[in-house]
C-alpha cells in the first residue's frame, strides 16, 4: 500500500493549493467558477470549505481530488505536484457512492481489492474499519438494507480503509436529515481524535463548519475565492455538547456575518441565472 | 379462503362452464369449441405422438438461437456503450429496426439458409439480438457518475472499473433484456417452425391446423404458454438469486 | 424514445454547448445515412460479383424501381390500405376496451388484486402464437388478422391503465376532497390529468404492438395486406418483388416509430 514514509511527504504540508482558478465553457462563453485560491493544509489539520451553494467550493475540492483538470495554478500533495487522482487522497462524496452490488464487507474491501491487497489482510482491516465505524453487524448487509446515514458510513470507511493521508469530503451529509448528520459528526469528532487525519471539508452548514474544524475556510458567491480564514480555538477533544458553549455561537455568528453578504449575493446570481434560463 | 383467492377460483369456474355451454350450444361449428373431456383426450393424442421429438428440435433450435442472439448483443453493446460518438450514430438505426416484426426477415434467412434448422436459428438469433442490445446500450444511464468518481478515487484502473463498476451496475437491466431476448426468441422460433418446416413444436401447430384437429392444436399452443410462461417466472426467480433484479425496463418493452 | 444518455463524471457547469451542437449532430446524422447507402452498394456489389444468386438477393437497382412501381400502379397503396385498416380497427378496439377494463379494475381493487398476475403473465406471453387459433374463429378474412391485433395490443393498454391509476399519489385524492369536487369533476378535472402520461405509454406499447402482431399474422397466415404479399412474392420465388415488400414494411414500420416519438413529444410536454 501506499504507506507515505519517506522523509518528503514527512515535512511538507499535506496539501498546498497555489493560486489555483478555474473556468468551464469553451472560447465563446467562459463561465469563472473559482477565482485565484491559495492555501496551506498542515498535517493532521481539518479544515473546511464554507461557502454560499453553488459558489465553486466543490469545484475546488474536485480540482484536489485530481476529478477535474484544466484549471490554473498549481496543487501539491505531500510537496509532489498533482496528477489526476492522487494515490494518497481519499474522498467521501454528496451522493450515496456505496456500490449497491455489494455487501458492506465488499464495498469497504473494494479500494484494497483492486489494489491486490490479499484477502486475508483486506479482511483484517475492513473489519477493523466496520469496527470503527460500529457497523461491523451490518458486514453482511447489502446498502439497500441500510439507512441513508448508514451507507454514508460505509463510503467513509471504505475511503479510510485505503489509509488516505488526505481525506476529502464533499458535503457528505447534505443529503441527510439533521439529527442524523448531527450524531455523523460526533462520530467524525471521535474518529479525528483517533485518527489525527488530515481532512478538507466541504459543508455549507455554518455550526457543523465550526463544531469540526481546526480552521474553516470562508468562500465568497461565484467565482469562489477565499474571503476570510477563521481560526477555531475550541478545546479538542469536543463532542456534541460543543454547541452549547458560548465561544461556539460567537464563533458561528461571526461566520454568519462573513458569510451573509456572499449568500445574498449567490441568492441573486441565481436569480438572474433562472430568470436567463427562462428566457 | 380470502376474497381475492375466491374471486380467482370462481373465475376459473366461471371460464371453464362458460366453455363446456359453448360446446354444448354447438356454437361455432364442429370443433371451435370443443368439450372439456375432448381436450383432455387431445392431451393424451398430443403426448403419445412424437411431441417430444418436436420439442427437442424445438429447444435445440432456441437454445443455439438464443445463445447466439444474447452473447452478439451484449458484446456489441458493451462495445458501442463504451464509445458515446459510434453509439449516437448506430443506437437510432438498431431501434428503428427493432420495431419491424422479425418475422418478416425469414424469408431471407429461408432463401440463404435452409429450411431446416438453420433458418430457425437465425430467426431465434435474430430476436434476442435487439433486446439484448437495447437494454445494453439504456443500461449504461444506470451507471451513476458518483460511482466511477469514487472508483477512481480508490486508485481503479480503466479496466478495473469497467469490470467492477460498469458492469455490476448495468447487469440488471442487461438480464431484464436477456429476459426479453429469450421471451422473443420463442416466439421467433415458433412462428418460423408453423411458416415452413417439418418438424417442431409450431409445426406441430400448424400440422394439426391443416388437419382440422382443432383440439389438439389447442393442447399444443396451450403447452407453448405454459412453457413461456415458466421460463419468464424462471428467469424471473433466477435474477433474483443472482441479485439482477430491478433492471430498469425501456418502453422497447416487447417485441416480435 | 427514452435513449439514455451518460452524464459526464464530474458536472461540468453551465457550460454553453450550442455552438458546436450544430454541426455535430448533422455530421452524425450524415454518417448515418452513409452507413445505409453502404449497406445497399455493398448488396448491389455482393449481387454483381455473384457472392449471392440473384434469387437469394435483388440488388437495389431492381428492388427500388419495383417499389416504386408497386406505390405508383397503387398496388402497394391497397396493401398499405388493408393493414392500416386492421391496425388501425384493432388498436381502437384495444385502447377503448383496454382503458375502461384498466379503470374498472382499479375500482374493484379486489378483482385488480385477483386478475393482476393473471394479466401480467397474458401481457408477457406469445399471444402472436394463436393466430391459428384466429382463422378457425374468424376465417382467412382481415377480421381475423384484426382481432388477433386487438387481443395483443389489449393488455398492455389495460395494465398501464390500471397502474396509472393505482400509483396516482394520495395527494391528488386527497386535493379533490378538500376542494369538494363531484366525483365526476374530480375524475375529470384531477385523477385523469393525473393518470394520463403513464396511460398514454400503454396506449403506445399497445399500438406497437397491434401493428407488429397484424404484420407478422398477415405474413404467417397469407392473409390482408402487405404481410401476406411478402409471403406471396416469397412463395412465387420474385425476389424483386419480395424485397421490394420487404423495403415497404420496413419503412411502414420506421414511419410509425418517427410518428409515434412525434406525438409523444407533442403530447408529453409539460
Amino acid at each position: 500500500m501506499n504507506a507515505p514514509t519517506d522523509g518528503a511527504a514527512g515535512t511538507a504540508p499535506a496539501l498546498v493549493i497555489a493560486d489555483v482558478s478555474k473556468s468551464f465553457g469553451d472560447q465563446t462563453r467562459r463561465v469563472p467558477a473559482l477565482g485565484k485560491v491559495s492555501l496551506t493544509v498542515a498535517r493532521g489539520e481539518f479544515v473546511s470549505l464554507i461557502g454560499p451553494s453553488g459558489c465553486g467550493k466543490s469545484t475546488l475540492i474536485n480540482i484536489v481530488a485530481g476529478l477535474i483538470d484544466g484549471y490554473e495554478g498549481r496543487v501539491t500533495v505531500s510537496g509532489a505536484p498533482l496528477d489526476g487522482p492522487h494515490p494518497s487522497i481519499g474522498m467521501v462524496f454528496q451522493d450515496d457512492s456505496t456500490f449497491p452490488w455489494l455487501s458492506t464487507l465488499q464495498n469497504v474491501e473494494f479500494g484494497m481489492r483492486m489494489a491486490g491487497v490479499n484477502a486475508t489482510e483486506r479482511r483484517e482491516r475492513a473489519m477493523e474499519m466496520l469496527d470503527l465505524i460500529g457497523l461491523r453487524s451490518f458486514a453482511d448487509r447489502y446498502p439497500a438494507q441500510l439507512s441513508g446515514g448508514m451507507r454514508q458510513r460505509v463510503a467513509l470507511a471504505r475511503a479510510l480503509a485505503m489509509r488516505p493521508e488526505i481525506l476529502l469530503m464533499d458535503e457528505p451529509f447534505a443529503a441527510l436529515d439533521e439529527q442524523t448528520r448531527m450524531v455523523l459528526g460526533e462520530e467524525l469528532l471521535r474518529l479525528q481524535e483517533e485518527l489525527q487525519q488530515t481532512v478538507v471539508f466541504v459543508t455549507h452548514n455554518l455550526g457543523e463548519a465550526v463544531q469540526l474544524s481546526d480552521r474553516v475556510v470562508a468562500m465568497t458567491a461565484r467565482p469562489a475565492s477565499i474571503k476570510a480564514i477563521l481560526e477555531v480555538d475550541l478545546p479538542r477533544p469536543r463532542d456534541s455538547s460543543i454547541v452549547s458553549s458560548d465561544r461556539y455561537g460567537e464563533l458561528v455568528a461571526h461566520l454568519w456575518s462573513l458569510l451573509r453578504e456572499e449568500a445574498i449575493t449567490a441568492f441573486n446570481q441565481r436569480d438572474a441565472a433562472q430568470a436567463g434560463a427562462v428566457r | 379462503m380470502t376474497t381475492v383467492v375466491r374471486i380467482r377460483v370462481l373465475s376459473v369456474l366461471a371460464v371453464a362452464l362458460l366453455w363446456e355451454l359453448l360446446a354444448l350450444s354447438g356454437a361455432g361449428a364442429d370443433d371451435f369449441f370443443p368439450h372439456l373431456w375432448t381436450l383432455a383426450a387431445a392431451f393424451g393424442d398430443v403426448l403419445t405422438s412424437d411431441f417430444a421429438g418436436d420439442v427437442g428440435v424445438t429447444l435445440f433450435q432456441l437454445f443455439w438461437g438464443a445463445s447466439i442472439g444474447i452473447v452478439v448483443g451484449l458484446v456489441l453493446g458493451l462495445l458501442l456503450a463504451t464509445r458515446p460518438l459510434v453509439r449516437e450514430i448506430v443506437e437510432p438505426l438498431l431501434v428503428y429496426l427493432s420495431t419491424v416484426p422479425k418475422i418478416v426477415l425469414y424469408p431471407v434467412f429461408l432463401l440463404f439458409l435452409s429450411v431446416g434448422t438453420e433458418s430457425k436459428i437465425a430467426m431465434a438469433a435474430f430476436g434476442a439480438f435487439f433486446p439484448v442490445v437495447l437494454h445494453t446500450l439504456g443500461a449504461v444511464s444506470d451507471v451513476r457518475p458518483v460511482w466511477l468518481n469514487a472508483a477512481r478515487l480508490l486508485h481503479t484502473s480503466g479496466g478495473q472499473r469497467m469490470r467492477h463498476v460498469y458492469i455490476p451496475a448495468m447487469a440488471p437491466t442487461m438480464f431484464a433484456g436477456v429476459r426479453l431476448g429469450i421471451a422473443t426468441s420463442i416466439i421467433g422460433t415458433v412462428m418460423a417452425e408453423s411458416k415452413a418446416a417439418d418438424e417442431g413444436v409450431g409445426y406441430r401447430v400448424i400440422f394439426y391446423y391443416s388437419q382440422y384437429q382443432i383440439p389438439q392444436m389447442y393442447v399444443v399452443l396451450l403447452l407453448v404458454f405454459v412453457f413461456s410462461v415458466l421460463v419468464a417466472v424462471g428467469l424471473d426467480r433466477l435474477g433474483r438469486v443472482l441479485r439482477l433484479g430491478g433492471g430498469h425496463r425501456t418502453d422497447r418493452e416487447i417485441s416480435l | 424514445m427514452t435513449t439514455t444518455t451518460s452524464a459526464p463524471p464530474v458536472s461540468a457547469g453551465p457550460g454553453p454547448a450550442k455552438v458546436r451542437a450544430w454541426p455535430r449532430t448533422v455530421g452524425v446524422s450524415l454518417t448515418r445515412i452513409g452507413i445505409i447507402v453502404l449497406a445497399a452498394a455493398l448488396v448491389e456489389l455482393a449481387v454483381e460479383l455473384r457472392w449471392a444468386t440473384p434469387l437469394q438477393v435483388a440488388p437495389p437497382s431492381i428492388v427500388l424501381p419495383a417499389l416504386w412501381d408497386g406505390l405508383t400502379t397503387g398496388n402497394y397503396l391497397s396493401l398499405l390500405g388493408t393493414t392500416l385498416a386492421e391496425v388501425g380497427v384493432a388498436f381502437l378496439c384495444a385502447a377503448t376496451v383496454g382503458t375502461t377494463l384498466g379503470y374498472l379494475l382499479w375500482r374493484r381493487p379486489l378483482f385488480g388484486r385477483a386478475y393482476e398476475p393473471l394479466l401480467y403473465a397474458l401481457a408477457s406471453s406469445p399471444i402472436v402464437l394463436l393466430y391459428p387459433v384466429s382463422l378457425v374463429m374468424f376465417g382467412r378474412t382481415p377480421v381475423a388478422v384484426a382481432v388477433l391485433g386487438f387481443v395483443a395490443g389489449l393488455f398492455p393498454v389495460l395494465i398501464s391503465t390500471y397502474q396509472a391509476f393505482r400509483r396516482l399519489d394520495d395527494t391528488y385524492i386527497k386535493v379533490a376532497k378538500v376542494l369538494r369536487l363531484t366525483p365526476g369533476q374530480s375524475f375529470l378535472r384531477v385523477l385523469l390529468p393525473a393518470a394520463l402520461p403513464s396511460v398514454l405509454v400503454g396506449l403506445r406499447l399497445g399500438l406497437t404492438l397491434t401493428m407488429l402482431t397484424v404484420i407478422a399474422m398477415e405474413y404467417l397466415a397469407n392473409v390482408g395486406g402487405v404481410g401476406a404479399e411478402l409471403s406471396l412474392a416469397y412463395l412465387r420465388l420474385r425476389s424483386a418483388d419480395m424485397y421490394a415488400v420487404l423495403l415497404l414494411i420496413i419503412s411502414l414500420s420506421v414511419t410509425f416509430l418517427f410518428l409515434l416519438n412525434l406525438t409523444t413529444r407533442l403530447v408529453v410536454k409539460r
